[in-house]
């Protein structure tokens, strides 16, 4: 095929097609009535109706253009009848159901955990011998995390979340492997906290100013309602830092936790036979491969910060506070010359 | 073969906390000339003083003791006694609210290390005593080895072992196919074992397998009198043979009603590879015609030549193949 000249040659071909026309209703916000629909006349089928108990099924049947379709309605009403024979399962594993409505921490048990695989360690070779504390025993050359310890610690850091979050503490929920960013998610908006789900930047905590300079703060009172007329001495302070960190997973995070180190922040972690447990202050020794367990764990413990909130708003609607909240003066000073207020910038 | 997930028994119920609470501490004291009790005094001193002990300032306390200066990072245990003396200090004016938290809820211990739990094989059996009417339950310890474990080893992990084991290597070597089978691997709630009754094989929302005959036989050892395990093996056995040949009925019933009923199944596996053999086989028949046909033209194209050293031989061998091939 010659293609030189090709629009010269064929254009005026192409300019003869008949094209169809451009439809600019579809760009309208509301979709105009389809002519099809007024040519139906309905007044005769109104009176048959009326007059005939099986018209929809005669209808069908008048409907039906081929024979395979007329064999397919008239097999109808015998299909219905059989669906309702046979069993109905009743109760069935949701991998969802973690997610959508996690436990209590009143409700952990040993069973739960197992079901959920926290207790499946590492291969023995890989373990690092300061979680010799919470290995049960080796079974087909993996450790096994003994299930009471987990639930122990489980329990421990999920008391430790409800009280933060009961004094108005900021909670930072960070799990970032794949899998893991809905149960973060979720575990965050019920305790009212903060999420990471993406790679934690290093140097957000130590060097804030740089990295979360731009991003919104805002002042509230006890029961959460923001004080807008504080926006402006918000200005110059330097960046929020967490009360708590959670993270799933430690093992990738490494910098995040040294951060909180640096910046003295208590951090919950979930740490498998293979990882470090001196690096958060409140281990959970559990499988954290598994994304059903991370799920429950991170379930568990933000319905424990969900219980805190509700803790704190119930204490503040009656005018108490289980904190010493910030006054608006503190609030006004310069946190650079004169009384530095704490880098606290909330109004609790 | 089977992981501790899908056994009877989970593998940590019922434990209690180790049984050994000697406190031994995890890194060895160091070398210096201060006698190493000292030391571990001011290590529990450094360990425990999270709840109140503001009076051992962080960077002292940090430096000072041996086990720290080597390699562990207690910087996250120690968080509120950071915020206490920075508060004291004056670094910062006002405490964090989590001090308060961290002092009601201490960290847990983690560097001190527990003698890890000793497992033992324990085999429950039921036997029949001569002085009294009602046989006894009996329990037997696996004997300890005479050889006593290498001190580096003292701390270190030790296997689990349960009595399926060896009942579990047995079936599965003597029936390898059943691993063949599919199985299911989920829990849904890590209570099934309590809908389970191991007086008799079949049990409810769990399918028949292998585990069946294992635990089956195990509960014939631990409840009747005594019984040999050949001979649970034997009795769990047979009934797990004779629900296996049932299902087989029921499978071939159950086709055969589906075929009465207008169902069409397709060709089976044995079709299968009976038509792909026989194509194979078409396709050689094909393949032989031809080349015999080729070698005859070749032997009539070469009947008037001179004759040759070994032409007698090759023709011989070429009559055989031909007759071969005509058969």
């Amino acid at each position: 095929m010659i293609i030189r000249k090709l629009c010269m040659r064929q254009s005026r071909q192409l300019l003869a097609l008949s094209r169809r026309a451009p439809i600019s209703s579809r760009f309208q916000s509301t979709l105009p009535e389809s002519p099809v629909e007024t040519l139906q006349t309905p007044i005769r089928d109104e009176i048959s109706r009326s007059e005939n108990p099986l018209f929809e099924m005669v209808q069908a049947q008048s409907e039906a253009s081929t024979p395979a379709q007329q064999e397919f309605t008239s097999d109808e009403p015998q299909r219905s009848n059989f669906k309702k024979l046979g069993t109905s399962v009743k109760s069935s594993y949701d991998p969802e159901n973690v997610i959508r409505n996690p436990p209590k921490p009143s409700q952990i048990s040993l069973e739960m955990l197992l079901a959920a695989g926290t207790h499946l360690g590492h291969s023995t070779s890989r373990w690092n011998p300061q979680n010799s504390r919470y290995i049960f025993g080796i079974r087909e050359g993996v450790h096994i995390i003994s299930l009471d310890v987990t639930a122990a610690h489980l329990r421990r850091a999920a008391k430790v979340v409800e009280e933060v979050a009961a004094r108005g503490g900021l909670i930072l929920f960070a799990g970032t492997r794949k899998g893991q960013k809905r149960a973060v998610v979720q575990a965050a908006s019920l305790a009212k906290g903060y999420h990471i789900f993406e790679r934690w930047i290093p140097g957000s905590l130590t060097n804030g100013e740089q990295i979360l300079g731009h991003c919104e703060t805002k002042v509230v009172n006890a029961l959460d309602e923001e004080l807008p007329n504080f926006k402006s001495d918000l200005a110059d302070r330097p960046s929020l830092k967490p009360d708590l960190v959670v993270c799933l997973n430690p093992l990738e995070n490494v910098v995040l936790l040294h951060e909180c180190g640096l910046n003295n922040v208590p951090t919950i972690g979930v740490i498998d036979t293979d990882a470090d447990p001196t690096r958060v202050t409140y281990p959970i020794p559990s499988n954290d491969d598994s994304l059903r367990a991370t799920c429950l764990i991170a379930g568990i413990l933000g319905r424990a910060g969900e219980a805190g909130q509700l803790r704190r708003l119930k204490m503040a609607q009656e005018g108490r506070t289980s904190y010493t909240p910030i006054t608006a003066q503190e609030l006004r000073l310069d946190p650079f010359t004169g009384l530095a207020t704490g880098g606290e910038g909330q109004k609790k | 073969m089977n992981g501790p997930a899908l056994s009877g028994r989970s593998p940590s119920l019922g434990q209690s906390e180790p049984r050994f609470a000697n406190p031994i501490f995890f890194a060895p004291a160091s070398t210096t000339s201060s006698p190493a009790s000292v030391y571990l005094v001011f290590l529990i001193c450094c360990l425990q003083s999270h709840r109140n002990s503001s009076f051992i300032s962080s960077s002292f306390s940090y430096w000072l003791c041996p086990t720290i200066m080597g390699k562990i990072n207690l910087t996250a245990l120690r968080v509120r006694q950071t915020a206490l003396n920075q508060f004291a200090s004056g670094k910062t004016s006002k405490l964090p609210q989590w001090v308060g938290v961290v002092g009601e809820i201490p960290p847990a211990e983690t560097l001190i290390r527990t003698r890890p739990p000793q497992h033992e094989l324990v085999q429950q059996r039921l036997k029949t005593v001569p002085g009294s009417s009602k046989p006894q339950v009996v329990f037997q310890v696996q004997e300890k080895r005479r050889k006593p474990k290498k001190p580096s080893r003292l701390f270190q992990p030790v296997g689990l072992k349960y009595e399926e084991d060896q009942l579990r290597t047995q079936f599965f070597r003597d029936h390898p196919w059943e691993l063949a089978r599919p199985r299911v691997l989920l829990e849904s709630t890590g209570k099934d074992f309590e809908h389970y009754d191991w007086s008799r094989i079949q049990q409810p929302g769990k399918r028949l397998d292998g585990e069946s005959v294992v635990q089956r036989q195990l509960w014939l050892l631990n409840n009747v009198p005594d019984i040999t395990k050949s001979a649970a093996y034997d009795i769990a056995r047979r009934e797990f043979y004779r629900l296996r040949l049932q299902e087989d009925i029921q499978r071939r019933v159950a086709a055969e009603e589906a075929a009465a009923y207008g169902a069409e199944f397709g060709p089976s596996y044995m079709d299968i590879g009976m038509k792909m053999e026989n194509e194979q086989y078409d396709k050689w028949v094909a393949w032989a015609r031809e080349t015999s046909l080729v070698q005859d033209q070749r032997k009539s194209a070469l009947s008037g030549a001179p004759d040759l050293g070994d032409t007698t031989e090759s023709s011989e061998a070429e009559a055989e193949e031909g007759e071969a091939v005509t058969l």
